[in-house]
């Protein structure tokens, strides 16, 4: 049997097509769920997360605009459907980030990716001399590319407090890395 | 690319997949930005989830995408207040309407006839508005009912369940006898009254009024 490529998933799904569906849930729904209570220790919080991603997928493959990598644009499904259910569950549940960090790929400012164009090595260092906080607030909008009003209904905090902590996150980190 | 030669260390995978916090933070960060843009690693990490995991996480998506969109029946009701329930309900049940306006129909048939007949409404109006409460009982009869096996265990069955299709039926019942009443003209004011004790005003009195004078 031929192989079909995400992109040709999501196209087939865009006409309704469920096994396209059910493919590319097979293939995503694994590192997607993993990744997810990577920044949510709630399984249950989770699995609605998930649900809600594929569902998403299923309802909107048209509006992918081919462009890019399809894990990409799911990730950026998911993590927006982990704020829903987040929210929808409980506003002031405390059970969200676990653990944090930032790398390429999702960058959007030419600062970030000074800040992250480093050996693996050097920026683990630099990252695991941040606070938690901090932390937190990097992986949010770097690695997963979020706006700062996103990450701050992520990690439940005022966006005001989310620019603070990233701009000392990159002073710290520019220091580490000098 | 990198990419192109570099894939994730099965000790990685293996840390990545067991428990969150078994590998650390940049590593982690490090293996999602590479899954984003591998999809041998990708099915690497697939290769080591849990297959029941995977097959519930799919279960769920396909409920949520298998459950039908609202027909035009429901969402008008929604509109009107109805909630999604009794919506659904009500739209779920075609043949049950069909039924239930078709002895409406006939009821209002014999109404427009007697009415033309006897020139005198009184004795059939005493009648006219059980009919239809009749149908809604008759609704409960097993064989009448497409829908009655799946009421009987559900907490709607009961009194709430004939309301709630007596309300329905009356529905119909209103906008038939509309048009019975522009058919029978002069009657009009009969045809309104006989709509009267399906809308709450005491039978007894309906009765004594039409009896009387018939």
């Amino acid at each position: 049997m031929r192989v079909q490529t995400d992109a040709q998933l999501l196209s087939a799904i865009s006409e309704g097509d469920r096994d396209a569906l059910r493919t590319l849930h097979d293939r995503h729904a694994a590192w997607v769920t993993l990744r997810l209570r990577r920044r949510c220790s709630n399984s249950d919080v989770v699995a609605d997360a998930v649900q809600d991603t594929f569902v998403a997928v299923w309802k909107s493959a048209a509006r992918w605009d081919g462009r890019g990598e399809p894990a990409a644009w799911i990730w950026g499904i998911a993590i927006r459907r982990l704020i829903g259910a987040l929210r929808s569950r409980d506003r002031w549940n405390r059970d969200r980030l676990t653990d944090v960090v930032p790398e390429s790929d999702v960058i959007t400012t030419a600062e970030d990716q000074v800040l992250l164009g480093i050996e693996h090595g050097d920026l683990a260092g630099a990252l695991g001399q941040l606070s938690p906080e901090l932390l937190a607030v990097v992986q949010a909008t770097v690695l997963d590319g979020l706006t700062t009003r996103e990450a701050a209904k992520l990690l439940g905090i005022p966006a005001g407090t989310v620019k603070t902590r990233m701009m000392r996150a990159r002073t710290q980190m520019r220091g580490a890395l000098a | 690319m990198s990419n192109e030669i570099w894939h994730a260390p099965e000790k990685l995978l293996d840390g990545f997949v067991a428990d969150p916090g078994e590998i650390d933070s940049a590593a982690a960060a490090s293996l999602e930005a590479h899954l984003l843009a591998c999809d041998r690693c990708r099915g690497a990490v697939r290769a080591r989830a849990s297959e029941s995991a995977l097959e519930d996480s799919w279960h769920r998506v396909v409920a949520v995408i298998d459950t039908p969109r609202l027909s035009v029946v429901e969402r008008v009701l929604i509109r009107l207040g109805v909630s999604e329930s009794t919506a659904r309900l009500l739209a779920g049940t075609p043949a049950l309407s069909a039924a239930a306006a078709g002895s409406v129909a006939f009821v209002a048939a014999g109404f427009v006839a007697s009415s033309r007949i006897t020139e005198s409404t009184g004795g059939f109006l005493v009648v006219a508005p059980l009919l239809p409460l009749l149908a809604v009982g008759a609704a409960f009869a097993s064989v009448a009912d497409p829908a009655g096996e799946t009421a009987v265990p559900t907490p709607l069955q009961g009194v709430g369940l004939v309301l709630r299709r007596a309300a329905v039926i009356l529905t119909a019942v209103f906008v038939i006898l509309g048009a019975a009443n522009l058919a029978i003209g002069g009657a009009g004011r009969a045809g309104r009254r006989m709509v009267a004790p399906g809308v709450g005003a005491p039978r007894w009195r309906a009765g004594a009024r039409y009896v009387v004078p018939g």
